[in-house]
């Protein structure tokens, strides 16, 4: 073992075998979808074969190092690579050869032709035999051609002759042996074949390795005018013209550069030194031939792994091209070379943040990586031009020069700090620009942001949807799921129904509820639109369960009851099909499915229906647990913190699958109040009452005050007095005081009161039954009636003349702070029977809903009627329908005032309250309806 | 025989363009279901509900399609008997990812009777013009158009006139769980008889009407459990598509205003769902999502594992969003002839690590033509890495295609972890929130940075999905209904 030339060969070969090995499964393998590159086998090994002592503080030190741990070169032994040693003909070949990867097949030549071995004697060495490999090599891939094989073999007769001289010489020690003459005929032949070839160990002239170089990287010649550089060195005339233009093209390419500036000496020698800077040089065109692929990275981490075998450190590179890879070493087997600042040494310098350049073999090895040091920089400016085909920009700087910037497809745009694309990037626009080396890494676009603009929306775009829990004048709390929300209403918050303009107070507790918002962060409400009558309560039922069609989500009820009127009737329908397709089913306090329901076949349930797009749906059901008791009354206590109230004097427990109704409208429990009148059906169970169905009862509240700060008020009372757009009202009789309707009870109130009148102010004299139109009813206030001498013509016009006359004042009150705004919004003309000097008063308010209407007849007929008992201070119940004669009344649809020529306007299921007098006892007139819809 | 291939395949590869079977019973503000027709019409001064037959051919021919209408429609309460027959030619021009439709009245004739009176028009009393717009985005199409028409009416004969000016406004979206097409159309009705002999006066009225028309087809689920419990599975999925039209008609005609709907539906068309293995999930909380995803097999169904708790990862999350909106590979075009070569086989890799032997390869390569997700890198997918819950948020709004919904410049999400949100996906988090895709923890986090487990994934692609069954709905059909 004592010849290290020996033993280097061997290792190689010994490498070699390893390297065509299949790989060895990393143990991260198939744990990550990133390609892994292994390290390489015997790295440190690898590296112990070069550190040469002989570089240190040498001027190709670091090119020696790279050119060898790229096995283009090797050192003279483990510890010398004699960089000032004078390079030979077959050195040159051999690194060229290697240079092109053909090191394999050199040898394998050199084996093939390894003359028979006489007997044990050994002549050649693997050296020589593997330089004839390389010679051969190079023959064979016209790096070398034969006539200059001819010319440096070439032997004039007296060299020939002391070749002879010295191969008797060699085989002197021979004679005596028992070799038989042919086996010394073979002897003798490889004796002169060592000596013969030992002629390419002369030192080349600096023009033939330029000439194979260019050979090895196939390079064409130059020729004629383009030559330029030859001409610069005072001896180019020594060059031989067949080199001229090869060597003019290595000096373009700036491989090769003369001796000095103004001698290239073609005859001159090399040095190793030089030659590994001229393979340095070079390299980068070679690497491809040999299989080998260098990427430029950055260590985004390492990671050391125990796996089998040891542990394994895994680095996870980020390319330029943003792929992302893992290399993985076993520190003790495979590993790879790393070149940093003059120094070379393996893959633990590497620390995260390093931009390595790495190599890796066909078998995707990484054998040898140097650490990039680049230059980090970046270009601010303007875009003067800008191509996204070839993601070419120029960009001017506020220095005002120009750079020409080519960006990769995968690097990073940002505009405005978001993630953009190379396309987005717009002439004009000040960009910023980060490159490593030459690269560029990302750009970042900017584009002037208007800070009025943050966070712009289109107004209105921004929308939420929910069930109104609660509402007043100035905020809206809406259920959205399982959340509520609270939303604030300002005075510019529109109110939409139907697309139409609607009042606050029409947005009823129970009603869906569309909010829009003019911008992303406010609670103040641009708009609020309300979802019509399709999500009203239509009727509430009571049956049993037939089948329930989980399929279609369907429910079919037999026995069924409805509630109207007051009373559970029957149904005229045997079975009643239902939509069932919100999840508002309960059964107690527990939300249960169609499937639970199916389990519950014949169990009676209550339900609540809306009628949505002509088909009955199921709004909310609730599944009846004991016996029915059914209570109509006010709340006098309740509890939310214990679920429970008081209605009277019965204890009753409600609960989430309660039903509460309330203006056709499904509603919250929290929408209970003390004091409200309710329709309570309750279960028996246990001794305990829970409530299944509340219907909240409190006369329609047309007349309460609203949530708008307005409220409607009836007076009746004499006509003291007109005014321009305005009447007094005064006292109905003498010691008589006109009166207002409060809490459905007529007051007699004594101050005499103005009241704003308008052109649309409805003005009928229900007697005439006769419309008047405002200026007209104003006018009437010049005459004097008792001015008109004249019987026949003060009788005539006495009809037309108002002052004095009792009428029902329909007003409108609106609150603004401590003042009290009152406008007449119709006014009925009729006149008043005082009976028992007043202490007897025949009018009646009546309350219902809209079931019919009856253009023909001018008659409305109304279900679910109530009249004021003025005695127990309730609404009583009448159980049956009741027709309206409209020929007397005034009208108002949500405060508008109709005419008789619009009764069409009053929808069905629309509420109603009405002011009747009883004029016989057979015969009530209704005077004053208040339309709700 | 072989010509016979031949006209199958011609025919097959003219009808393979057609979209969704959307049967849109033309644009008179009708609505049918599989047997019924049913309109209103307001000629005579009130609303009258027809109801008959609608015969639909519709033909398509490279950018050409003709819809040629025939309706047989009646009242006998009141008398009255429609037939209209209707040809539309469609220019259709296809635009990157925006399809323009422009259509044409060719050919026109409808006759009224109710009672002793007819009502007829023809193509030369009638105008008519329309266009729609289509925007396809990943997983969903949008569209919108208009119309407008002028129909005037003989009323028998020579007896008087009647103008029908008709403006229709259509919107709507197609997707694999619902499509809903909203048309809405007004008229604006001007009625003059002429003086006829017993000296009644002429009749002489205005009216106008509204008629909303929504189609809707919605696929649903149910859990069907079997009766038996010795049967080797207890229950499983299935997968119902119904129709639901919905007319509703406001009409504001002399001495008659009101509001009406009706609805027509149509018999649910079932689809069983594969029986998964999974076990490890009875009794999770996201058991049921689970089971559904797994029964559509947007989650594996076959292994007895599911791992509720472990992190989703990008290559499952890709299957999962590809099978719920049915997004599947282009295929190459002529794939139906018989001339099919291998050469489609030996194409590529997309990316590189995702090979072959990927279960989840033509999932994850349909998500990424359509641009639902993109790779980490130029060929790399990375499949078998987690995903945050900002990734995924931001893959469902572009699937949506809604990330333009999102506020511009600089802005806050709301959540109180909103920095940390990265910037790509704050367009998507914002729009999420808005439409209640995601509500994020009760305290108001959404913990952008966070993996999702399968068990999350799973709650969130079921929310997903009862979105597009159900809240996009609303918004195009209640909201414009009812408001």
């Amino acid at each position: 073992m004592g010849n290290p030339r020996k033993i280097l060969p061997l290792l190689m070969i010994c490498i070699l075998l390893i390297a065509a090995l299949p790989i060895e499964v990393t143990a991260i393998e198939g744990f990550t979808d990133l390609t892994i590159y292994e390290g390489y086998p015997q790295s440190d090994t690898l590296r112990n074969n070069l550190l040469f002592r002989d570089i240190q503080g040498h001027w190709a030190r670091d090119v020696i190092q790279e050119i060898g741990a790229l096995s283009v070169m090797r050192g003279k032994n483990t510890r010398q690579f004699s960089p000032e040693g004078t390079l030979t003909h077959l050195e040159a070949l051999t690194t060229l050869v290697r240079a092109v990867g053909l090191e394999g097949e050199a040898q394998q030549l050199a084996e093939n032709q390894m003359p028979q071995q006489v007997r044990e004697i050994v002549i050649t060495s693997v050296v020589e035999d593997w330089g004839r490999g390389h010679l051969q090599a190079a023959i064979q891939n016209n790096i070398i051609t034969a006539a200059e094989v001819q010319e440096i073999t070439n032997l004039t007769p007296e060299e020939l002759e002391a070749l002879e001289q010295q191969v008797e010489n060699r085989l002197q020690p021979y004679q005596d042996s028992e070799l038989t003459p042919q086996e010394m005929a073979n002897l003798q032949n490889q004796i002169r074949n060592q000596i013969e070839f030992s002629r390419w160990n002369q030192p080349i002239e600096r023009q033939q390795v330029a000439r194979w170089i260019a050979r090895a990287l196939e390079l064409e010649g130059v020729y004629g005018e383009n030559m330029t550089q030859i001409y610069g060195f005072n001896d180019w005339r020594q060059i031989d013209t067949d080199k001229i233009p090869f060597v003019e093209k290595l000096l373009q390419e700036g491989y090769m550069s003369g001796i000095s500036s103004r001698a290239f000496s073609p005859k001159g020698n090399l040095t190793r030194g030089q030659m590994a800077q001229l393979m340095y040089n070079i390299q980068g065109e070679l690497l491809e031939e040999r299989g080998i692929t260098t990427d430029i990275g950055r260590i985004l981490n390492i990671e050391t792994t125990q796996g089998q075998g040891g542990a394994t450190k895994i680095f996870t590179v980020r390319n330029q091209d943003n792929s992302t890879n893992h290399i993985a070493v076993k520190p003790t087997t495979t590993d790879f070379l790393v070149r940093k600042q003059g120094a070379l040494e393996l893959s633990e310098i590497l620390r995260i943040g390093d931009t390595i350049e790495y190599y890796r073999n066909q078998q995707d090895q990484v054998f040898y990586a140097t650490i990039e040091v680049m230059e980090e920089r970046t270009v601010e400016g303007f875009i003067d031009f800008i191509d996204p085909e070839t993601m070419q920009l120029i960009v001017t700087d506020f220095n005002n020069n120009r750079h020409t910037i080519r960006a990769q497809p995968k690097a990073e745009v940002r505009m405005n700090d978001k993630q953009a694309a190379f396309k987005d990037l717009l002439y004009g626009q000040e960009v910023k620009i980060f490159l490593r080396g030459e690269t560029v890494t990302s750009i970042d676009g900017y584009l002037e942001e208007d800070p009025y603009r943050h966070g712009y929306i289109p107004p209105g775009s921004r929308t939420k949807v929910g069930d109104t829990l609660f509402i007043d004048a100035d905020t809206i709390e809406i259920r959205v799921g399982d959340n509520r929300e609270k939303y604030r209403i300002t005075s510019s918050t529109n109110i939409l129904r139907k697309n139409t303009r609607a009042n606050l107070f029409e947005v009823k507790e129970g009603d869906r509820v569309l909010l829009s918002f003019d911008d992303i962060y406010s609670a103040d409400i641009a708009t609020i639109q309300v979802e019509d009558h399709e999500r009203h309560i239509d009727s509430l039922y009571r049956g049993r369960i037939e089948l329930v069609n989980q399929r279609s989500r369907e429910i079919i009820l037999h026995s069924v009851s409805q509630y109207t009127n007051g009373r559970w009737t029957r149904h005229p329908d045997q079975k009643v099909k239902l939509r069932a397709e919100n999840n508002q089913l309960y059964e107690g306090a527990s939300n249960i499915d169609l499937g639970d329901l199916g389990k519950a076949i014949n169990a009676e349930v209550y339900v609540a229906v809306e009628n949505s797009y002509g088909v009955p749906r199921v709004a909310k059901l609730l599944v009846k647990e004991g016996s029915t008791v059914v209570y109509d009354n006010n709340i006098s206590s309740l509890e939310f913190g214990n679920s429970r109230m008081v209605v009277d004097n019965n204890s009753f427990n409600f609960h989430p699958g309660t039903i509460v109704v309330k203006d056709n409208r499904l509603v919250d429990i929290l929408n209970l109040q003390e004091k409200q009148s309710v329709h309570v059906i309750a279960d028996l169970a246990r001794a305990s009452r829970n409530a299944a169905l509340i219907s909240i009862e409190d006369g329609g509240g047309l007349l309460d005050d609203r949530i708008d700060s307005t409220r409607l008020v009836v007076y009746q009372g004499s006509l003291e007095d007109i005014h321009d757009y305005g009447v007094t009202i005064g006292r109905l009789a003498y010691q008589l005081d006109f009166l207002q309707l409060e809490n459905n009870q007529w007051k007699e109130v004594g101050r005499r009161q103005d009241f704003t009148l308008t052109e649309d102010s409805l003005i009928y004299d229900s007697e005439l039954e006769k419309e008047i139109t405002s200026s007209g009813f104003m006018d009437t206030r010049f005459i004097d009636v008792k001015d008109v001498e004249d019987e026949a013509l003060r009788r005539r016009i006495e009809n037309d003349f108002y002052i004095g006359k009792t009428a029902y004042f329909l007003v409108k009150e609106t609150s603004i702070g401590s003042d009290i705004h009152r406008e007449v919004l119709a006014l009925n003309l009729a006149p008043k029977v005082i009976l028992n000097r007043g202490t007897v008063n025949t009018d009646h308010s009546t309350i219902g809903q809209v079931k019919k209407v009856d253009l023909e007849q001018e008659q409305l007929l109304l279900s679910n009627v109530r009249h004021w008992n003025a005695l127990s201070g309730n609404w009583q119940n009448t159980y049956t329908e009741e027709v309206l004669e409209l020929d007397k009344a005034v009208i108002t649809i949500n405060d508008r005032p109709i005419n008789n020529s619009e009764f069409y306007l009053i929808r069905e299921n629309a509420k109603v309250y009405v002011i009747k007098n009883r004029t016989t006892s057979q015969n009530d007139e209704a005077y004053v309806v208040i339309v709700e819809q | 025989m072989k010509t016979k291939i031949i006209i199958i395949s011609i025919l097959l590869l003219l009808f393979t363009t057609q979209a969704m079977a959307l049967d849109i019973p033309g644009y008179e503000g009708g609505i049918k279901n599989e047997r019924l027709y049913r309109e209103v019409i307001f000629i005579t001064g009130e609303p009258i509900l027809l109801e008959g037959t609608l015969d639909l051919r519709r033909q398509e021919r490279g950018d050409r399609i003709t819809e040629r209408y025939t309706y047989r429609l009646s009242n006998p309460n009141k008398e009255a008997e429609l037939t209209r027959t209707v040809n539309i030619d469609i220019n259709v021009t296809e635009n990157r990812s925006q399809t323009t439709h422009v259509a044409t009245l060719s050919n026109y004739r409808e006759t009224i009777k109710v009672g002793e009176t007819t009502y007829a028009t023809n193509k030369d009393n009638h105008q008519w013009s329309k266009s729609n717009i289509y925007q396809n985005k990943p997983g969903v199409t949008y569209f919108a158009g208009n119309w407008d028409g002028r129909k005037l009416y003989t009323i028998n004969g020579n007896e008087g006139e009647v103008a029908v000016e008709t403006q229709g406004t259509t919107v709507g979206y197609e997707q694999y769980w619902g499509t809903t097409e909203t048309q809405t159309i007004t008229h604006y009705i001007h009625y003059q008889g002429n003086e006829t002999e017993e000296g009644d006066g002429n009749q002489n009225w205005q009216g106008t009407a509204e008629v909303s028309v929504v189609h809707n087809y919605t696929k649903d689920y149910h859990y069907e459990s079997n009766v038996p419990s010795q049967i080797s599975f207890s229950g499983g999925y299935l997968l119902t598509e119904k129709e639901e039209n919905v007319l509703k008609y406001s009409y504001n005609l002399p001495r008659n205003v009101g509001t009406q709907s009706t609805s027509l539906d149509t018999n649910p068309q079932n689809t069983r769902l594969t029986i998964p293995a999974m076990r490890d999930i009875s009794g999770h909380w996201a058991e049921k999502d689970i089971l559904f995803l797994a029964s559509k097999e947007a989650l594996y169904p076959d292994s007895s594992y599911f791992g509720p708790t472990l992190p989703m990862n990008r290559g499952d999350f890709a299957r999962a969003i590809s099978v719920l909106m049915g997004i599947s590979k282009q295929e190459e075009p002529n794939v139906r002839t018989r001339t099919r070569t291998i050469q489609a086989d030996e194409k590529e890799d997309l990316f590189i690590d995702v090979s072959s032997q990927n279960q989840n390869k033509k999932f994850i390569e349909a998500v990424y033509e359509k641009g639902i997700m993109q790779g980490v890198s130029k060929d790399e997918f990375h499949p078998s890495q987690s995903l945050t819950r900002a990734q995924a948020v931001t893959v469902l709004i572009r699937t949506l295609g809604f990330e333009g919904m999102a506020p511009i410049q600089q802005y806050s999400t709301g959540f109180r972890d909103d920095n940390q949100i990265p910037l790509w996906a704050k367009d998507a988090v914002y729009v999420a929130r808005e439409i209640g895709l995601v509500a994020g923890t009760p305290d108001g986090y959404f913990q952008p940075q966070k993996n999702l487990t399968k068990a999350e994934a799973a709650t969130m692609l079921m929310n997903f999905v009862n979105y597009l069954q159900q809240d996009l709905r609303y918004d195009y059909r209640e909201r414009i209904l009812n408001y």
